[in-house]
């Protein structure tokens, strides 16, 4: 419940964000905003499965991962210009997707898909930082202002440091328990850190919308 | 904890990895700034310039009008009095010097309007209402086309902002005249609260995108960038006639 709570802090912070800007939204923030909501779920239903159910949450998990992997690389391809990336970004979904079905038949449903994490987040690094350079560093507006440079670096700086962790996270499990449970509070502050992030995207679309409805 | 080397090296590995993304993004942000100095540079030269080409020019119609003034106004003033005396010396010739003179006065009087027209220390003397009233005045001696004209107070607008609202003016009846096929102008004027010029005509209208996105847009581009450059907004309301089209509405608002 300690791990849980600032998880949900700055996921609901997000979900609240997004909803009170949903009608100014462009149609990548809004899955944006639905990636949140999976997310919030996802942790949600997974502790409830655990603690209460007594039961494996890995399957959950394994599912949720897909799905998010998915969703981010859609939004990745919706922020890009330029049909050759969207085409790139659309081969790294189906080499994910091999990635991912390939480690859930050789292991099991059941068990953590610990390195189709590492891959789906080095996939992740790679898309947003396309998307980053794509969108922001020749353009010709300051780039802190700019709602994309803020869902790019959320999803950044969520996927590029957990990757050391998520690579070594079956094998602590079944081997040091106390030296996993330790190194899971980088997950922790990386996925608190992520969502808020993805949040101050919104403030900006829906400030910059509300500036132009004003003056116009 | 610390003494654990796998410990260590997932720490370190996630310190490193941050660390290097921390270094990629600020550098992104760091080549933005500069980028956007650059522009917002380039920006105020390109401003600097055109200020520094709309001052020649106003230098250029200043000059004009002076020598319309002094120099083709009092040789005009010379044919007229000359002709007064010829009509008294010889009074059988004044009937047939009457259009003659006629003529001269007219002329006279159209050279000293079109010299008020160019000249923009006459905008700043005399404000922008009565500079635009003699405008109109010039358009309704062509007889040609008729004008409402409705105007409250002068409007609290700088010199500069005075001098390039008396350009568009004339550059937004310019373009009704030449290319719209205009006959009728409403016009109003209000600085009472805030500042708000209306030019509107029952000219044929236009498809304002196709303009801008054409060449031959470049009239109404230079409206525009003139409206920015004073810090004005500038609004433009038309279609073509054939696609059920009014006329076309320039509305300049601070």
């Amino acid at each position: 419940m300690q791990l849980l709570l600032p998880l949900l802090v700055g996921k609901l912070f997000a979900i609240i964000i997004g909803i009170y800007y949903f009608r100014y939204l462009p149609r990548p923030y809004k899955w944006v905003l639905l990636t949140v909501a999976l997310s919030a779920f996802a942790d949600g239903y997974g502790r409830y499965i655990a603690l209460q159910l007594h039961q494996h949450n890995s399957w959950m998990f394994n599912i949720y991962m897909i799905i998010d992997f998915g969703l981010n690389s859609i939004i990745a391809i919706l922020l890009t210009k330029g049909s050759s990336a969207k085409r790139i970004f659309a081969a790294l979904i189906v080499v994910y997707c091999i990635g991912w079905a390939t480690e859930i038949m050789i292991d099991s449903i059941y068990i953590l898909a610990n390195f189709a994490i590492v891959l789906g987040s080095i996939l992740l690094t790679v898309m947003y930082f396309f998307v980053l350079i794509n969108n922001s560093i020749f353009s010709n507006k300051d780039i802190l202002k700019q709602p994309v440079f803020w869902l790019s670096a959320s999803t950044i700086l969520f996927c590029a440091p957990g990757i050391p962790y998520w690579g070594l996270h079956n094998y602590l499990n079944n081997n040091a328990l106390k030296l996993a449970a330790q190194l899971s509070y980088i997950n922790v502050v990386l996925d608190a850190l992520r969502h808020p992030l993805a949040a101050i995207s919104f403030i900006l679309l829906g400030r910059q919308k509300t500036a132009v409805l004003n003056t116009a | 904890m610390l003494s654990n080397p796998i410990f260590l090296t997932v720490i370190l590995a996630t310190l490193l990895i941050l660390l290097l993304v921390a270094v990629v993004v600020i550098t992104m942000v760091l080549s933005n700034k500069k980028n956007v100095q650059q522009i917002m540079k380039m920006a105020e030269l390109q401003r600097d310039y055109e200020k520094g080409v709309r001052e020649v020019q106003e230098q250029v119609m200043t000059e004009v009008a002076r020598e319309l003034h002094d120099n083709v106004g009092s040789r005009l003033t010379f044919v007229k009095t000359h002709l007064q005396q010829l009509k008294i010396v010889n009074p059988s010739l004044s009937e047939s010097l009457q259009p003659v003179g006629e003529a001269v006065i007219n002329t006279i009087e159209e050279v000293r309007m079109l010299g008020r027209s160019l000249n923009s220390d006459h905008i700043e003397k005399n404000g922008l209402v009565y500079t635009i009233e003699k405008e109109i005045e010039r358009l309704r001696l062509l007889n040609k086309y008729q004008v409402q004209w409705e105007q409250d107070a002068e409007p609290e607008l700088n010199r500069d902002q005075k001098v390039i609202v008396f350009r568009m003016f004339q550059e937004m009846l310019n373009n009704a005249i030449k290319h719209a096929d205009a006959g009728t102008f409403s016009i109003g004027l209000h600085g009472r609260n805030g500042f708000k010029l209306v030019v509107a005509d029952d000219g044929k209208g236009f498809d304002l995108g196709e303009m801008l996105a054409s060449a031959k847009g470049a009239g109404l581009k230079n409206i525009m960038k003139r409206a920015e450059l004073a810090g004005l907004k500038c609004r433009i309301d038309t279609a073509p006639k054939a696609a059920g089209g009014n006329g076309t509405t320039f509305t300049l608002e601070k």
